[in-house]
């Protein structure tokens, strides 16, 4: 463990490295200071590029992409009272009327304090976590990773409790998309309809950026972007004072923990955990009524825990190669454009990158915490672009993008086919994360399905002998289950 | 009755009915997984159809549908970026990726015209750079590759 920690720091230590991370970070926080761009979105454009470093170097850009995006959010949450991210709308109950009250600066320290905090408990997480469920996962056979599987496409039930149906179609029909090509016990080609380029199964990155940035794009040109607001003034004391700033210790912590739990779970992501520590944050309080009224706890509640699942939530990534959110399933598309597979194998055969990118998280939270100490009002000048010069290269960079993985013109079509499917999914209420959970376990789980049935001569009765098989399946049904009683309460309370 | 839950429902149907006799002639291996998928495709079709008609209870319609004006602007934009990729390969990378964005910068409403060319004319060479020189991607130089010879 403490070898590898050393490979992972001597690795990262590179100024290549941490040039990139840096460069990354910078980039991650403006994206995520704009309102409309996502995290996401940042990551899946700035795959192709990744293509020409070293995957180490393109990791580290991809996470400091990442983290930087999910603390930008709260830049424009409370400068701009808008939240720069979906993850940051919690941040701008309380951050937004902070600045109004003149105590702009004290929100957005806090709010980069508590992002630091929330993320340096991630990347510990992910340090620590990774090996060993990389370790526990090397006992996994096809079974085991198809029973994994099946629990990951159970959390679309979760993740689409607004319209259930409409998730469970969008994921089926993910796993349909990546039917596309040869199958994977014989290689009969399927679904390809003639075109050539399709014969070997599509790209997943371009599918990625169709469905991730240009409907972004797209979103910004056609409701208009935010008009122009006023930047909030930075005014008040840095800091509350260190004895109050110390008792809230407690909270920076339950927060980042929240965070780091539902970061770990498949499926959920930053979106969801803020809402839940802000709510255990309000609950917990002694005067809960003063919540959305300036009150700082609540910026710590948010950000820590939107940072607290940015590490946490590359674990099931990593350890598994089962990617549990959307960026997740955009790191795949990094790893896998080097041709490396990620799961208990690559602990073992590229330790180099992934204790670089273990280390190299922590690292980017470092940058992190400098970039928005010394820029955030800078960061909020530049988020003010005019929305048609980001409309305009954000469609430039997919296409180009794109292109790049293989120069193949063809991909050029996938992307904008995807960007237009992408866009409508949205508007009509089908989530994109469904679909692309199915486009990415869709052949991780057909193989491992199709190997159980061969080496079960056809028979089921392994899945419900095995015990890791077995557990992952009552997870699933349990997951289900809790999810349809959440919907209930949900419908009769409203 | 919900008009718009049922197209979609419809659509869906007819979608997994395609999907399942394309895959039908397949080798069983090749053949299951797409078929257990798309019989699930056909059943939550089916149960969406039934909520549109208000049989199953469905869950209280979010703003959803697509405005006439939606739709002009993405066919527009579609055939836009359709038409600069064509070209792309006829009039070459750079020039005609200063006419995307300059077009579309004023498109989209941005009329400061010395700084949108400046932008324009900048990003593009900075993007021409970094594609060919660092990440070798080669962009199609089109006419101006006529000229040189």
């Amino acid at each position: 463990m403490i070898d590898n920690l050393l490979i992972g720091l001597n690795t990262v230590f590179e100024i290549s490295n941490l040039t990139f991370g840096l460069f990354g970070t910078i980039l991650g926080i403006i994206i995520g200071a704009i309102p409309g761009l996502t995290a996401t979105m940042g990551v899946a454009l700035l795959v192709p590029v990744t293509f020409v470093l070293p995957p180490v170097t393109g990791l580290i850009m991809l996470s400091g992409i990442y983290c930087g995006a999910i603390y930008g959010g709260s830049v424009s949450a409370i400068l701009l009272h808008a939240p720069g991210t979906p993850a940051s709308i919690c941040t701008m109950k309380d951050g937004y009327v902070l600045t109004t009250q003149g105590r702009a600066k004290e929100a957005l320290s806090l709010a980069i304090l508590a992002s630091f905090i929330g993320g340096i408990f991630s990347s510990i997480a992910l340090i620590f976590f990774s090996p060993l469920l990389a370790n526990f996962a090397l006992k996994f056979g096809p079974f085991e990773y198809f029973a994994l599987c099946i629990f990951g496409m159970s959390m679309i039930v979760t993740i689409s409790s607004d319209d259930v149906v409409k998730g469970i179609i969008s994921g089926i029909i993910g796993l349909l998309i990546a039917t596309i090509g040869s199958d994977p016990a014989r290689g009969f080609p399927r679904y390809y309809f003639g075109v050539m380029n399709i014969y070997s199964g599509l790209e997943l990155v371009p599918v990625l950026i169709g469905l991730f940035a240009l409907p972004e794009a797209f979103k910004l040109i056609i409701q208009g972007g935010t008009d122009k607001r006023k930047i909030g003034k930075l005014k008040g004391r840095l800091l509350p004072p260190a004895n109050e700033l110390l008792k809230k210790w407690f909270l920076f912590i339950k927060s980042s923990i929240i965070g780091v739990f539902i970061g770990i779970i498949p499926a959920i992501g930053p979106v969801v955990a803020p809402f839940v520590s802000y709510n255990e944050a309000q609950r917990t309080s002694k005067d809960p009524d003063l919540f959305g009224k300036g009150n700082i706890d609540g910026i710590i509640a948010s950000e820590a825990a939107n940072n607290g699942v940015t590490g946490a939530s590359l674990i099931p990534l990593i350890t598994l190669g089962i990617p549990g959110s959307a960026v997740a399933a955009v790191f795949l598309g990094g790893l896998t454009i080097h041709g490396l597979r990620p799961g208990p194998m690559l602990f073992i055969r590229n330790p180099e990158v992934v204790y670089g990118l273990l280390v190299g998280f922590l690292v980017v939270n470092i940058f992190m915490f400098i970039a928005g100490i010394s820029g955030a009002r800078l960061f909020a000048k530049v988020s003010q672009l005019p929305t048609s010069i980001i409309a305009s290269f954000i469609i430039l960079f997919s296409m180009l993008g794109s292109f790049a993985i293989r120069n193949s013109a063809f991909d050029i079509w996938i992307v904008l086919f995807f960007g237009v499917v992408g866009y409508l999914i949205n508007r009509l209420n089908f989530a994109p994360g469904p679909i692309v959970l199915g486009l990415v376990l869709g052949p991780i789980l057909e193989n491992n399905l199709i190997q159980s049935l061969q080496i079960a001569r056809g028979s089921i009765l392994p899945f419900v002998t095995r015990p890791i098989t077995v557990l992952f399946l009552i997870l699933s049904i349990l997951s289900i289950v809790f999810s349809f009683i959440n919907i209930r309460k949900k419908r009769q309370s409203s | 009755m919900k008009t718009n839950r049922i197209i979609m429902g419809i659509i869906i149907l007819i979608f997994s009915i395609i999907y399942f006799f394309l895959g039908i002639n397949y080798p069983q291996q090749a053949r299951i997984f797409p078929n257990v998928l798309t019989i699930l495709l056909l059943i939550f079709s089916i149960i969406m159809i039934l909520q549109g008609l208000n049989i199953i209870s469905s869950p209280k319609q979010l703003k959803s549908g697509i405005n006439k004006r939606e739709i002009t602007f993405l066919f527009s934009i579609a055939v836009a970026l359709i038409l600069y990729v064509i070209l792309m390969n006829i009039v070459g990378f750079i020039p005609i990726t200063i006419i995307y964005l300059i077009s579309g910068m004023w498109y989209l409403g941005y009329r400061e015209w010395w700084k949108n060319i400046l932008i324009s004319v900048l990003g593009v060479i900075f993007i021409y750079y970094i594609f060919t020189q660092i990440m070798y991607v080669p962009l199609p130089s089109g006419i101006v590759s006529y000229l040189n010879f």
